[in-house]
């Protein structure tokens, strides 16, 4: 009984063990995951966080499920194929097995926990896991990025559903620099965001023309007139009328 | 239990020391010999003349306190001469038949030169190994425990000689093998045996009760279940195995070699097989249980040398 004891004392601490030694490396798919996602701007926290779990997972899984005795006698050439024998023969109760199991208690009692640490190897993940915070750190302080790769997905999908987007009032971060709805556009600063952000987006009458139904352009606004070249002014006139026309 | 188990080793060791005084070197054998009889089995033991196996069996069966038996096995030896004969007898005006034992009624029987007998002299012997009883007419006799046969054989002068066929080498557990001793020993053996009249001195260190419990533990000895598979994998190799062996080892093998095992680690004072018992007694197992192919043996391949490849292939 004792044996046994110690033999799920021997797993506990093993899969501790374990545990500790993927979470270190899972926290290190973590970072390097982070910081690459940090430079595109592609959701660094989420995307980073997938992964690194998943293969916190499927390790501990591995590890846990496929560790054998043998491993530990690998660490401890002390026990010697003698605790898979002990472990195989548990339910036999005779003098050689009592034998077998009372000098094996002797050797486990002097196997110390951190004996299955590999403290090499922990500092050296250590090591790595403090160079990754320093270089995720250095990248959000001086805000470093190769490509707005979020943007460039937002705009990508705005562009995909322009014609439903524009029906439904709702312009994109993307398009307007900030996002907003069709309410807020009685301010004066969304407007002229938008006939900013139009500009810049270079959107060609033909192209508008063809997104937006024929009679959006059937009614005009004389807003805007004074600052707007006239094509825009038709585009942003005809805009309204249809959304007036719309909500009655 | 600590001081049984230190009595355990202490025993072996005594009994290697005591073998010791008389037989200077070959310690495998004599490890190999206590192995046998730890399983309760027997040897087939080939070497060339002069080597001491019979003294090496003698002082055994002092040793261990057993009635010891030899049988210089020939040509003309019939079945009679081994297993015994009913002879007419008279006692008050009347005759009876009495059964006499021969050799073969004793705890270790050494069979000299087992393969200058006639195969029907072999297979009446053979035949008492394995069913430790004896049959004449239609009485049945029971021989005495423990017994133990461990037959010679000489590996040169094969003309006149009746080989024993693989059938009946398979009922040995082991095949030793006795090798020249080192100039060392040899100059020791010299010395030992020259210099002042040979005394039997040697000392009996356990009785029969003593190897019946030794022969109880050795197959409580506990083995590892994936080792227990090794060995099956080693002798399924040697079925398995057509580039250089033409036949290989029965299950009687796996068998063998599992029990080998466990008392060979009883020897070394351990209550667990490890792989290198297995490894050490798979050539004592398995030498004459398989059968090497054409090819190995025109490139002058060894049994031995077949299962150092077999056991290089498979890994514990």
């Amino acid at each position: 009984m004792d044996f046994k004891k110690a033999l799920r004392e021997l797993d506990a601490i093993r899969n501790i063990a374990i545990l500790v030694n993927v979470l270190f490396d899972a926290l290190l798919v973590f970072l390097i995951l982070f910081l690459v996602l940090s430079l595109f701007n592609f959701y660094p926290i989420l995307i980073a966080s997938i992964p690194a779990f998943l293969y916190f997972v499927k390790r501990a899984y591995e590890d846990i499920s496929g560790k054998t005795l043998r491993d530990v006698e690998t660490s401890h050439p002390v026990l010697h194929e003698r605790l898979r024998t002990a472990a195989d023969s548990l339910g036999k109760e005779n003098f050689m097995v009592m034998w077998l199991q009372a000098s094996l208690m002797n050797s486990l009692r002097n196997i110390r926990v951190s004996s299955f640490f590999n403290v090499k190897n922990f500092l050296v993940k250590l090591g790595y896991i403090s160079l990754m915070c320093f270089l995720v750190l250095i990248v959000a302080l001086f805000h470093l990025q190769i490509f707005d790769m979020a943007n460039f997905l937002e705009d990508a999908s705005f562009r995909f559903n322009l014609k439903e987007n524009l029906l439904r009032g709702h312009i994109p971060d993307s398009l307007l620099g900030r996002n907003i709805n069709i309410e807020d556009l009685n301010s004066d600063s969304a407007l002229m965001d938008i006939t900013n952000q139009m500009e810049l987006r270079s959107i060609t009458e033909q192209e508008l023309l063809n997104m937006m139904p024929q009679e959006v352009f059937t009614s005009s606004d004389a807003s805007f007139e004074e600052s707007m070249s006239k094509k825009k002014r038709i585009y942003i006139r005809n805009y309204f009328s249809k959304i007036r026309s719309l909500e009655g | 239990m600590a001081l049984q188990i230190e009595k355990l080793k202490h025993t072996f060791e005594t009994i290697k020391k005591e073998i010791g005084k008389v037989i200077i070197g070959q310690d495998e054998v004599i490890e190999h010999v206590l192995v046998t009889m730890l399983c309760d089995s027997h040897a087939l033991l080939e070497s060339y003349p002069g080597l001491g196996k019979t003294l090496l069996i003698s002082t055994m069966g002092k040793v261990m306190d057993l009635k010891f038996s030899r049988i210089q096995n020939t040509p003309d030896l019939m079945p009679s001469d081994i297993i015994g004969t009913e002879v007419i007898e008279e006692s008050s005006g009347k005759r009876y038949f009495k059964f006499q034992q021969g050799p073969i009624f004793t705890n270790v029987l050494l069979a000299d030169e087992i393969n200058r007998a006639t195969p029907k002299t072999q297979s009446a012997l053979l035949e008492a190994m394995q069913e430790k009883q004896v049959t004449i007419g239609k009485t049945t006799h029971k021989l005495d425990a423990p017994f133990f046969v461990l037959a010679t054989q000489n590996p040169i002068e094969q003309e006149g000689t009746y080989p024993l066929p693989e059938a009946q080498t398979d009922r040995f557990l082991l095949k030793i093998l006795l090798t020249y001793p080192s100039i060392e020993e040899e100059y020791k053996i010299v010395d030992q045996y020259t210099k002042v009249l040979k005394e039997d001195n040697v000392r009996k260190i356990l009785g029969k009760n003593s190897l019946f419990a030794l022969q109880k533990f050795t197959r409580q000895v506990p083995i590892a279940n994936d080792l227990a598979k090794y060995v099956v994998r080693i002798v399924d190799e040697t079925r398995q195995n057509k580039k250089i062996l033409e036949y290989g080892a029965s299950p009687r093998a796996s068998i063998g070699l599992v029990l080998a095992a466990k008392a060979r680690s009883l020897v070394h004072g351990r209550a667990h097989v490890s792989s290198e018992d297995i490894k050490a007694m798979a050539y004592p197992v398995l030498r004459h249980r398989i059968i090497l192919n054409f090819e190995a043996e025109r490139q002058g391949m060894k049994p031995d040398d077949a299962i150092t490849e077999i056991l290089k292939k498979v890994k514990p």
